[in-house]
């Protein structure tokens, strides 16, 4: 597990006399267009899916007693009724102009409802991140390190744990204790001005956030910890021990720099995986998050706005991705002109 | 969603109240010709959120805008009886049917085709609104929750609260969970669980309210099998309706027919078609010597138990039933729009929903010339009493035909924490008026 | 085999997962009572000795229920991997072998499919071809198929400059056939102990699918959809939803122990760490 886990876009074994900045460049240019590339697949691969779902939004919006003739009316005001090529296109060149388009079902724009939504999803995923990265780093390294001892075993027993642990339960233990038994934090929701009310804000994220960074810390902890085993048992660490150096000492020293590359990579890894536990997290504590509103709109079908938000999440992956990667190119010379 | 903006937000020309009695609203007066084919409404002194003065250009441009064409009201159906909406003077709006419709009040008073807005306006409506009502929506997230905020230049009464927080929450338990911690003061539709759970509690009040609704097990009559009437009355017979209550915690009704006890046409019909397990063999043994089967379209946002019971229920008489579970929207395409379905579920909150068995085309493709006849003398009933005569034969027409079953009568519980009032909780389906919601200390 | 229940995780992995085989294999043949027999007087029975764990609101066998659950559980998980394995490896593969710019195009493919959300492309399945366990499990399986790639590949690229590689290289043979006899097998290891834990993944994800009302329909046991069922009942009877909690844990915590067990004994850079 130590070895790093990212696939890095091969670029062509680069003339040693480039500067730092040409092979910079050469990488971006090459990541961005690979990015646009894969962006328009995966556009087409959205909006297929989705096109052919049974049912449509004109139909939930016309309600249940609603003529044939209503109905069509409303396809064509959605412009359901336009040629699927006709369809696409639209909305591709919209989204090139950073234009998602209308929701189908009550006129808001996409953009910025997704825009809202990003304000619950983003600081529940970013503060769970954060958490579980710093409780994995000290955790998994003293587990690492001291791996034959009880609490070493301890860390790596609930680490177990903690990654078999259906969120959703969590979650609902979590409500039942914390929020109705002690009555310490709300049940569920968030404020409905979002974070023109900070405290409240902060207070419904408290436990979706912990909820989701069980699992995700447990996870680091685990690839942490085997990082730390490995090194500790390699040769220079052993030769620097010999010469007195203390356990500790060495990890912050060495061992964090070279675990460092991974698990940022681990961690590009886990953002989508987050993504998918932010669903369930939404749900059990009714935060009104990206993924809630994407499970609503997919019930709705409301095709515009969901392939809009996963346009938007996948781009905003991959960007993420790509910019790890070009770092990635850049610090690791083993990468680099190598497939 | 319109749930909530009717009557909070938007009016119409006349309002109902919880009782079922009309009253006043944009219109401080109405009558209604002798034929019953002209009402004439007297405007008040009504204005809209903007400021501006409701005239009578408005009344006759929002109705002609519901029933147009191109309307894509989703009640545009219910007012597609009237003829012509006219302005007779400054305050006089002259409206005139092609035929009687005794539910026209109904419509102008609690369904978005009634519902009146500013002639001409283009306020984005995604955005803002720009209604009469004694409120304005303040702020909407989407899925979550709704903020009403108090009109205070609202021209009536003027509402005994300030701001109004609904909160649209999916999970029951959750929804309890809220309750219990103040979050929210007061629950409307409370699970079974959730009236277990409150039951002692003196903090809060629970109330049963008045409701019209039916979980209908919808038969599609056009199927070469159920269209036989014995196989739908062995369907019905095959259902323990009793135990199908306690199953889902009780706090329902037994009903024999798509009519409630509030309901002027009731009558008790559950005798007919009543749990005979032995009978519906007999019924079954006679016309299928072979097993039946059939699959059951639910959607997805109905508690499983119900779908699971009566599968278990009708296995026990012989017909096999296989559940399928699919997404609301897939249910409208295929089960409602299609009519590709053996069996289904569905809750209807419509009292005039019983009128629709005499529709061929509705999706329980049932018909029937006697109920059709029926349903349109109800409809053109010179009375309510005539209407109520024969929607009251209608519903046991239908009962005795097993057009559909109808397995029971939700009632709508509410649970309130004890320092509020005035919480609606009659008939809240359809609407739910927040103005007289109060704190109590 | 006897190395890995000489190792500790791979012991207490290979317990686990043979409870929840076991469970699921007697299932099939036999159960304390038909988990589909409703009789609402029965209902919400409390534990006893004809009903180990008592019953639900419609009268069912709750522990007969957890047995067959079993089957959906296991079957669903392996469906899952098997998809995430015949996709995934030979797209590994595939990104290996190809030019550099079509490699990379690749590679941000799966990248994009790792950042598509499974749970919305099982709503599309599940939307599409009706609602199934199976479905469900394509699903999962898809979306794990993405994340094998993503991992496997290097574990191939490191095979493949391995001096083995090199030589056959040297020697003239083809790049596929050196893919498939010295590159595979060399990195077999690491891609056993990977879809371990793809099936341990493939677990959990049914069951949140199953909770979110995505995964098994009604009304076919699934632990995931009975503690979605169940849990209403959290403040009046909270003990009715331990018992389906437990067993994912259990199947999940079995498979990840039972990776890491594979990994200690298979993969020779952690032989020595063995905690």
């Amino acid at each position: 597990m130590a070895a790093p886990l990212l696939c890095v876009a091969a670029t062509d074994a680069a003339p040693a006399a480039r500067s730092r900045a040409q092979r910079l460049a050469v990488a971006v240019a090459q990541q961005v267009g690979v990015l646009v590339a894969s962006l328009l697949a995966a556009s087409l691969l959205i909006f297929l899916a989705l096109h052919y779902l049974p049912g449509d939004a004109a139909a939930i919006l016309a309600g249940p007693e609603a003529t044939a003739a209503q109905v069509a009316l409303l396809e064509q005001r959605l412009g359901l009724d336009r040629p699927v090529a006709v369809q696409y296109l639209d909305w591709v060149f919209g989204a090139l102009r950073l234009d998602l388009g209308d929701s189908m079902l009550d006129g808001r724009s996409v953009a910025s409802q997704i825009g809202e939504k990003l304000q619950v999803t983003v600081p529940l995923c970013v503060a769970a991140l954060l958490i579980s990265v710093l409780v994995a780093l000290p955790l998994g390294m003293i587990a690492g390190a001291r791996h034959r001892t009880w609490y070493g075993h301890l860390i790596g027993a609930l680490t177990q744990l903690g990654v078999a642990l259906p969120v959703f339960a969590v979650g609902l233990a979590l409500v039942t204790v914390v929020a109705v038994k002690w009555r310490v934090l709300p049940v569920q929701g968030f404020p409905p001005d979002r974070w023109a009310d900070p405290a409240g804000a902060i207070h419904s994220l408290i436990l979706p956030t912990i909820t989701l960074a069980i699992p995700l810390t447990a996870g680091l902890v685990r690839f942490v910890r085997s990082a730390t085993i490995d090194i500790v048992a390699d040769e220079w660490v052993r030769t620097a021990r010999a010469q007195g150096w203390s356990i500790p000492s060495v990890l912050m020293r060495q061992g964090l720099r070279n675990a460092a590359l991974p698990l940022v990579a681990i961690v590009g890894l886990e953002l989508a995986g987050l993504l998918m536990g932010s669903v369930l997290i939404e749900q059990v504590f009714a935060l009104p998050g990206i993924g809630q509103m994407l499970l609503k709109d997919v019930g709705n079908r409301d095709i515009v706005s969901v392939q809009g938000t996963l346009l938007a999440l996948t781009s905003v992956i991959m960007i993420v991705t790509i910019a790890l990667n070009i770092v990635y190119t850049l610090i690791d010379p083993r990468l680099r002109g190598s497939k | 969603m319109q749930q909530l903006l009717i009557s909070n937000v938007y009016e119409g020309l006349i309002a109902k109240s919880s009782s079922g009695d009309y009253l006043p609203a944009l219109a401080t007066d109405w009558t209604v010709s002798d034929d019953a084919l002209t009402y004439t409404f007297t405007l008040g002194d009504a204005t809209f959120h903007d400021g501006s003065a409701v005239e009578v250009g408005d009344i006759v441009s929002s109705l002609d805008a519901a029933r147009g064409t191109d309307s894509v009201n989703p009640d545009a159906k219910r007012i597609a009886l009237v003829d012509t909406v006219t302005a007779v003077d400054e305050d006089t709006i002259e409206i005139t049917l092609t035929d009687r419709d005794i539910y026209f009040l109904d419509t102008l008073g609690i369904t978005s085709a009634g519902m009146i807005v500013a002639d001409g306006d283009d306020t984005d409506r995604a955005n803002t609104t720009n209604g009469t009502g004694p409120y304005t929506v303040a702020q909407w997230n989407k899925g979550s929750t709704i903020t009403l905020e108090r009109n205070d230049a609202y021209w009536g009464e003027a509402p005994l609260n300030k701001t109004v927080v609904l909160h649209y929450i999916t999970e029951a338990t959750t929804a309890m969970n809220a309750l219990s911690t103040g979050e929210i003061d007061v629950l409307t539709a409370a699970s079974a669980e959730t009236l277990d759970f409150f039951e002692s509690d003196d903090s809060v009040l629970i109330t049963a309210g008045e409701s019209t609704s039916w979980m209908t097990l919808g038969i599609n009559n056009a199927n070469p099998v159920l269209a036989n009437a014995d196989v739908r009355r062995a369907i019905n017979m095959g259902i323990d309706k009793a135990g199908l209550i306690t199953v889902i915690g009780g706090n329902a009704v037994e009903v024999g027919s798509m009519a409630v006890p509030s309901d002027p046409w009731y009558s008790d019909l559950t005798e007919i078609n009543a749990y005979d397990p032995d009978g519906a063999r007999e019924l079954l043994a006679d016309i299928a010597p072979t097993d039946l089967a059939f699959t059951l379209t639910v959607a997805n946002n109905y508690d499983t138990k119900i779908s699971e019971y009566i599968a278990a229920q009708l296995g026990e008489i012989g017909i096999a039933v296989a559940i399928d579970t699919v997404e609301f929207s897939t249910w409208l395409e295929r089960a409602y729009k299609q009519k590709d379905y053996d069996l289904t579920m569905v809750l209807h909150v419509d009292p005039t929903t019983l009128s629709y068995y005499g529709n061929p085309s509705y999706y329980w493709n049932y018909d029937s010339a006697e109920a059709q006849r029926l349903a349109s003398e109800a409809k053109s009933a010179a009375t309510t009493d005539e209407r109520d005569d024969k929607m009251a034969a209608l519903a046991k027409l239908v009962a005795e035909d097993a057009a559909s079953g109808w397995l029971y009568s939700p009632q709508t519980m509410v649970v309130a924490s004890t320092d509020v009032s005035g919480y609606p909780v009659d008939r809240i389906a359809n609407r739910f008026p927040v103005s007289s919601i109060t704190a109590v200390n | 085999m006897i190395a890995l229940l000489r190792n500790p995780s791979g012991l207490v992995g290979v317990l686990l997962v043979a409870v929840v085989v076991a469970a699921a294999l007697t299932s099939l043949l036999w159960t304390p009572h038909d988990p589909l027999i409703v009789d609402p007087a029965a209902g919400w029975l409390a534990p006893s000795a004809s009903h180990l764990l008592g019953t639900d609101a419609l009268g069912r066998d709750s522990f007969s229920a957890l047995l067959v659950g079993a089957q959906v559980t296991l079957g669903s998980a392996l469906l899952a991997t098997a998809v995430a394995a015949a996709l995934g490896l030979p797209l590994a593969a595939i990104i290996e072998l190809t030019p550099p710019m079509l490699s990379a195009f690749l590679q941000r493919f799966v990248d994009i499919m790792i950042a598509f959300p499974t749970l919305i492309l099982a709503v599309i399945l599940v939307t599409s071809f009706g609602s199934s366990t199976w479905t469900a499990a394509v699903a999962v399986g898809l979306g794990a198929s993405v994340v094998v790639a993503r991992t496997v590949a290097p574990e191939l690229r490191r095979a493949r400059s391995s001096d083995y590689a090199l030589l056959a290289t040297a020697a003239g043979a083809s790049s596929g056939r050196i893919m498939l006899h010295h590159v595979l097998p060399n990195a077999g290891s690491t891609i056993v102990v990977r879809l371990t834990q793809i099936l341990a993944g493939s677990a959990l994800a049914e069951a949140g699918l199953s909770y979110l009302g995505f995964g098994t329909p009604t009304p076919t046991p699934s632990w995931g959809r009975t503690l979605a069922e169940m849990q209403p009942q959290i403040m009046t009877r909270p003990e009715v939803l331990l018992a389906p909690a437990l067993c994912i844990v259990i199947v999940v915590l079995g498979f990840n122990l039972l990776g890491d067990g594979l990994r200690d004994i298979l993969d020779p850079r952690t032989r020595r760490s063995t905690p």
